[in-house]
């Protein structure tokens, strides 16, 4: 060994004689030196963000005024006096001018709750994008300020008197035990009695924030409402791709320019007969030579990773190992491109050319990256999202874009059932998206298809977006018969409906005011006569769309479905109380008028629903169960066609939030909540007691969960593409599920109680017997040229080739794993499924270690 | 040819330092390792000689004779493509056979960021010299060269001489029991070369065999106890270096001559002829007047004639014939032939052929 190690020593000592080393260090050092000065402070949070905190100002400014002289809450009259006269007259003015004009609505007030949706015509209770809130953004604005410097700011706004009636929360409450308080706590203590006071128009924000300093000066813009943790696991993400995008982009560079002349340098006959003369072997040489040419590379890394790495646990107190783990990555990463620089040098012995083909090589590595992602987005694209078995063996699906698709059988495709009614440019924009390979956060999904057995009728939802910069828009009702797909407009859906449901009584909504809606079949027929009577509709075409955005607008018809969408709101029920089809009239147009196609189902005490996946139909049952805040409700039939509480319990998640996300399945005797973290609890329906607790070794975001007709399996299909199954009649233990001839699953179906639908291979569905494992019926389309192509060519191209590019996953993977491993309160719902984040490693070793076997046999046979 | 004057035939010698039989390399060139467009060259032509240990061995021949692939061979930088070869009683290339040798190539090139001292160390590990008796030895073999003065400063700072003398020291460092000194006192001034002969003849006392490739044929007759030449692939000569004028007039004695006279005469040109008529001779000098002379002219001049005498009295009868021509007689020397002469004329007579 001494000979190589003296060899690999010796590159050490050459490259502490560079003169370019020396460059760089210094280079690495003005880097360093400039950001030191650059430290964090957290800071307990007491500050009101406008645009963080405050997501209906409007709301604010109601509670205020309206509670101001009440005396059950006392609290809010201190915050009254609190402010100056000024404010305290532009607040009224607000509210007056605003209430003459209804478009301000206390969420909480009990007409709400006794509106009747068939009483009258509705009023539109918007959220949001109103005029009046942007006339009065600057009183709005005014009075977050003046809750800042002159109640939070105010050590004295804590009167014990005030706060008898309210419950505070307990650290509030803790910090009010503790008597004397320093400046810092005090204003903490008040931002928490504000929030408790305004309730949920005031977001808690989070419990500390983070100030960042250079030198002493404060960066203001850098300033953010985050905890470390929430920081720290953002910037562990972020910073393996800021080194691989710019600093090591620019060093790789270097680096390879650098080295290029160590191995033709090598091969000079006066260096390299004396060499060879040596009682080393030839292999043994080339390898240390081409390990000692990394030499130069590790001294960089070492001394700007370590740097970087004790600047910020010193300076931002956040000692990240990925930092470290940087190092042999990013090692590797030259050491890839080393090795190609090292074969060329090896035979041609010109460092120039090792200089241009490394650079070649590198082009041939982005371009084969970018073409395989070209054509993974486009193959993603036609991905079954969603299976939705029918009679007669029949099956839709729904692909990535919301189209639905049926087979047809005849061409041996999958054909396009029903436009998501999307003008062409907004369909690219989104495509556009899909490529970038983004979400659009808060787009409302289409909801269904979904067989309904009373009508006999298969419904879909289209959403139609109207403005694609606010995402408004509204569910449009879609049926067809079951035997000929064919879809028709019949009608709206109720405002906010997060989901729709098969029972015995027919087609059932749940909306996001924990109202449900039944289908009127009456309602239907008569819709479905006057929509054949528009000889638009369905309407595909952007112009006409703007015209029924505008009919929607008019009738109060339109849907905010923004990020608020997804937030946990107690307003929500406000626009409950329609279902928007009553005065879908214009005389212009001559447009039949549209009957109510729902109707409103009586619920004693509903449970607001964050979303479509909190709420779920137990057939079996038939109760309706809604999770939120970590309770389950069981809601079940009250024999007179409405809905009563049948039971409630709270889930013992462990977790210090009951904001994690969740979805919800329930079928048979069983309630299966799985939460955004990984960890699954199953609960018995009839006793509500958990029967077991989860989790899972696969770390990735849940897709989607269904349950077998006789509520015996729960199938759940995760982001990483792998399927888990739950058999309730064994140990109850859940399995990952094994069918022959699957890959990338994509979508999951029960079909009964004993088959599965499988959508694997971006647009293969396979049904198969689940006792058996037997596949019984696969609908595989003829590929396309592309999709062709990209199975036979592209991808093994890809899979095989070096991904110095991607390295970065690895750190990121890494990090990442270690955070969610150990921490459980990590939401993995929004996280994006990782592609294997040891390929780019395992490629890049494995074409390294053939280039240097192939330069080894080279170098092995070569005459000197 | 010439095969018959080689001495030895190399062969299985358990006593040979180096062992070569019947050796060839053929440089193949064109695409497919010569198969497309190629062609080929027999560097060398089954060579055959054997190094006895404890000599110090030249290897003589003019450019493109075979000596560096010969070399090559040995240490296995390049592969044989027939014959037998070995080193130290191991296969000629063999890592074990390397252990044993140390070398010294041709236009050495030393990295500049080494010193002296740092250069014997990655030396010295390459063989598998641990540093810490790399450091015990450097010190004297620096001081040997003449480098110790120097030896912490950087390569790039060295002469030539000095970089060819550092190269000398590293390949004694792991005390070899063969040397292979290519072009040893390339570069080296009058000085240097004498103190690196007689390194050589130290070694050589020490029972290093020393096998030496050097054009610097008086350089190799100085230290050489013996030598091989190459000429074109193949090996003229083999045997003890004083033995190569002996080898040469052999093989002139064969052609009907013996003892070469040099006659330094002075008189007319046709006396001269006239007395060395019957006897072998050559003039090789005759001074510049006699040479400008109109043919048929009478002109006294000075000659210097070579002349092959069989029998020491026609020396004698010469001088007489000499005299009765009135040519005077101004030296006469026996003359000795020098292993450049010997090789020239050895090499010469193979080009011819």
């Amino acid at each position: 060994m001494r000979p190589y190690l003296a060899i690999i020593k010796d590159s050490f000592r050459a490259a502490l004689h560079s003169k370019v080393l020396y460059v760089l260090l210094l280079l690495i050092t003005i880097l360093l030196v400039g950001i030191a000065p650059f430290r964090l402070h957290e800071v307990l949070d007491w500050e009101i963000g406008y645009n963080s905190n405050v997501s209906r100002p409007h709301e604010l400014v109601i509670r205020l005024v309206e509670r101001k002289d009440d005396e059950r809450y006392p609290e809010m009259g201190r915050v009254w006096e609190m402010l100056s006269d000024g404010m305290k007259n532009d607040l009224q003015d607000v509210y007056d001018r605003n209430e003459a004009g209804g478009v301000l609505a206390d969420p909480d007030m009990p007409a709400i709750q006794e509106f009747d949706p068939n009483g009258g015509p509705p009023m539109p209770r918007h959220r949001g994008l109103v005029p009046a809130q942007y006339d009065d953004e600057g009183i709005y604005r005014a009075l977050v300020n003046e809750l800042n410097e002159r109640v939070i700011k105010d050590e004295d706004f804590y009167r014990e008197e005030d706060w008898e009636s309210r419950t505070i929360r307990a650290e509030a409450d803790d910090l009010v035990k503790q008597g004397s308080l320093s400046t810092e706590r005090s204003r903490r203590l008040n931002r928490l009695l504000l929030a408790d006071a305004f309730g949920s128009v005031l977001e808690d924000g989070s419990p500390t924030s983070l100030d960042f300093y250079y030198l002493h000066w404060k960066i203001e813009a850098f300033s953010t409402n985050t905890t470390h943790e929430q920081f720290a696991s953002g910037f562990s993400t972020a910073i393996p791709f800021i080194f691989d995008k710019f600093v090591l982009s620019v060093g790789l560079v270097i680096a390879i320019l650098i080295t290029a002349s160590i191995i033709p340098e090598t091969f000079d006959p006066g260096s390299l007969n004396l060499l060879l003369s040596k009682p080393v072997s030839r292999s043994g040489l080339l390898v240390a030579k081409f390990f000692g040419g990394c030499a130069f590379v590790a001294l960089c890394s070492v001394y700007l990773f370590v740097g970087v790495y004790m600047w910020l646990g010193l300076a931002m107190k956040y000692w990240d190992p990925g930092i470290l783990i940087s190092i042999p990555i990013y090692i590797l990463a030259f050491a890839i491109y080393y090795s190609v620089s090292t074969m060329v040098g090896l035979i041609f012995r010109s460092a120039i050319l090792a200089v241009i083909l490394t650079a070649i090589f590198w082009g041939l590595c982005f371009g084969i990256g970018s073409l395989h992602g070209f054509f993974d987005t486009r193959m993603e694209n036609t991905d079954i999202s969603r299976i939705v078995p029918l009679e007669n063996d029949k099956v839709l699906h729904v692909d990535p874009i919301q189209r639905i698709m049926g087979w047809d059988g005849g061409e041996q495709v999958w054909a396009n059932q029903l436009t998501t009614e999307m003008p062409p440019d907004q369909e690219a924009a989104i495509g556009m998206v899909l490529f970038m390979d983004d979400q659009l956060e808060g787009m409302p999904d289409n909801l269904g298809p979904i067989y309904d057995e009373v009508s006999g009728k298969v419904f879909a939802t289209a959403v139609n977006i109207v403005d694609p910069t606010t995402l408004i828009g509204q569910r449009k009702c879609f049926v067809s018969d079951p035997d000929k797909i064919e879809f028709e407009f019949a009608g709206h859906f109720p405002l906010n409906t997060v989901n729709i449901f098969e029972t015995n009584d027919g087609l059932l909504c749940v909306t996001s005011g924990g109202e449900f809606y039944r289908l009127n079949l009456e309602a239907l027929e008569a819709n479905a006569e006057a929509a054949r009577a528009i000889p638009t509709q369905p309407v595909i075409e952007g112009a006409t769309n703007a015209e029924e955005s505008v009919d929607a607008g008019e009738t109060g018809d339109a849907e905010a479905t923004t990020a608020d969408d997804g937030a946990e709101d107690e307003g929500d029920d406000e626009n409950d109380e329609t279902t928007g089809d009553e005065a879908e009239s214009t005389p212009e147009r001559a447009r039949p008028a549209l009957a109510n196609l729902f109707t409103r189902v009586n619920v004693a005490s509903p449970v607001t629903v964050r979303n479509g996946t909190h709420v779920a139909y137990d057939s079996v049952a038939q109760q309706v169960v809604i999770y939120r805040r970590g309770t389950v409700t069981v809601f079940e039939e009250d024999g007179e066609g409405g809905y009563r509480p049948y039971a409630s319990v709270d889930v013992d998640t462990g977790l210090q939030s009951n904001l994690m996300s969740a979805q919800l399945e329930a079928r048979g005797n069983t309630i299966l909540l799985a939460l955004g973290n990984g960890q699954l609890i199953t609960i018995d329906s009839t006793s509500m007691q958990e029967k077991n607790g989860y989790l899972p070794e696969t770390r990735a975001g849940l897709d989607q969960m269904c349950a077998s007709e006789d509520g015996r399996f729960f199938a759940l299909l995760y982001a990483n593409e792998e399927l888990w199954m739950l058999d309730t009649e064994k140990d109850g233990s859940i399995e990952k599920a094994s069918f022959p001839g699957q890959g990338k699953i994509s979508a999951v179906a029960f079909d009964g109680s004993d088959k599965i639908w499988i959508g694997d291979r971006e647009d293969r569905a396979t049904l198969y017997e689940i006792s058996s494992g037997k596949q019984i019926e696969r609908l595989t389309p003829d590929p396309t040229w592309w999709q062709t192509a990209h199975r036979v060519a592209i991808d093994p191209v890809y899979q095989v080739f070096p991904k110095p590019g991607e390295l970065y996953k690895v750190v990121t993977h890494l990090s990442s794993t270690q955070d969610t491993r150990n921490n459980r309160e990590v939401d993995l719902a929004g996280r994006k499924p990782e592609p294997n984040p040891w390929s780019p490693l395992w490629s890049g070793l494995g074409f390294m270690a053939v280039m240097l076997l192939l330069g080894c046999i080279y170098f092995h046979f070569k005459d000197f | 040819m010439i095969a018959e004057a080689k001495e030895n035939q190399g062969g299985h010698s358990p006593n040979a330092a180096i062992d070569v039989h019947d050796l060839r390399k053929v440089y193949l060139s064109g695409l497919l390792g010569g198969r497309l467009f190629g062609s080929k060259f027999h560097a060398l032509k089954g060579v055959s000689f054997t190094v006895n240990r404890g000599d110090i061995f030249g290897l003589l021949g003019p450019n493109g004779a075979g000596k560096t692939t010969c070399v090559k061979i040995l240490l296995g930088i390049i592969r044989k493509s027939g014959g037998m070869a070995t080193m130290m009683g191991q296969p000629a290339g063999s890592i074990r056979g390397r252990k044993l040798v140390g070398y010294l190539p041709e236009h050495l090139r030393i990295p500049g960021h080494l010193t002296g001292n740092t250069a014997l160390e990655v030396y010295g590990n390459l063989s598998n010299v641990p540093t810490s008796v790399v450091k015990q030895r450097r010190e004297r073999l620096l001081s040997l060269v003449g480098l110790l003065p120097r030896a912490n400063e950087t390569v790039k700072k060295y002469s030539k001489g000095m970089r060819q003398r550092l190269g000398l020291a590293q390949a004694m460092l792991h005390e070899p029991e063969l040397l292979i000194l290519d072009e040893p006192t390339d570069g080296l001034d009058p000085r240097a070369r004498a103190d690196v002969r007689n390194v050589i003849r130290k070694l050589r006392d020490e029972g290093v065999t020393i096998f030496l490739n050097s054009h610097i044929l008086q350089e190799v007759e100085m230290v050489c106890n013996r030598v091989a030449i190459l000429n074109r692939g193949d090996l003229l000569y083999c045997g003890p270096v004083d033995q190569t004028g002996e080898f040469v007039q052999q093989r002139v004695g064969k052609t009907g001559t013996g003892t070469i006279y040099e006659y330094h005469i002075r008189g007319d040109a046709e006396a001269i002829n006239r007395a060395f008529s019957g006897a072998s001779f050559e003039i090789i000098d005759r001074d510049k007047a006699a040479a400008q002379a109109p043919a048929g002219e009478f002109f006294l001049s000075e000659f210097k004639v070579h002349v092959n005498v069989t029998k020491d009295s026609e020396v004698d009868d010469l001088i007489d014939k000499l005299r009765a021509e009135d040519v005077s007689l101004l030296g006469l020397n026996k003359k000795e032939v020098s292993l450049e002469d010997a090789f020239l004329q050895i090499v010469d007579e193979n080009a011819s052929a």
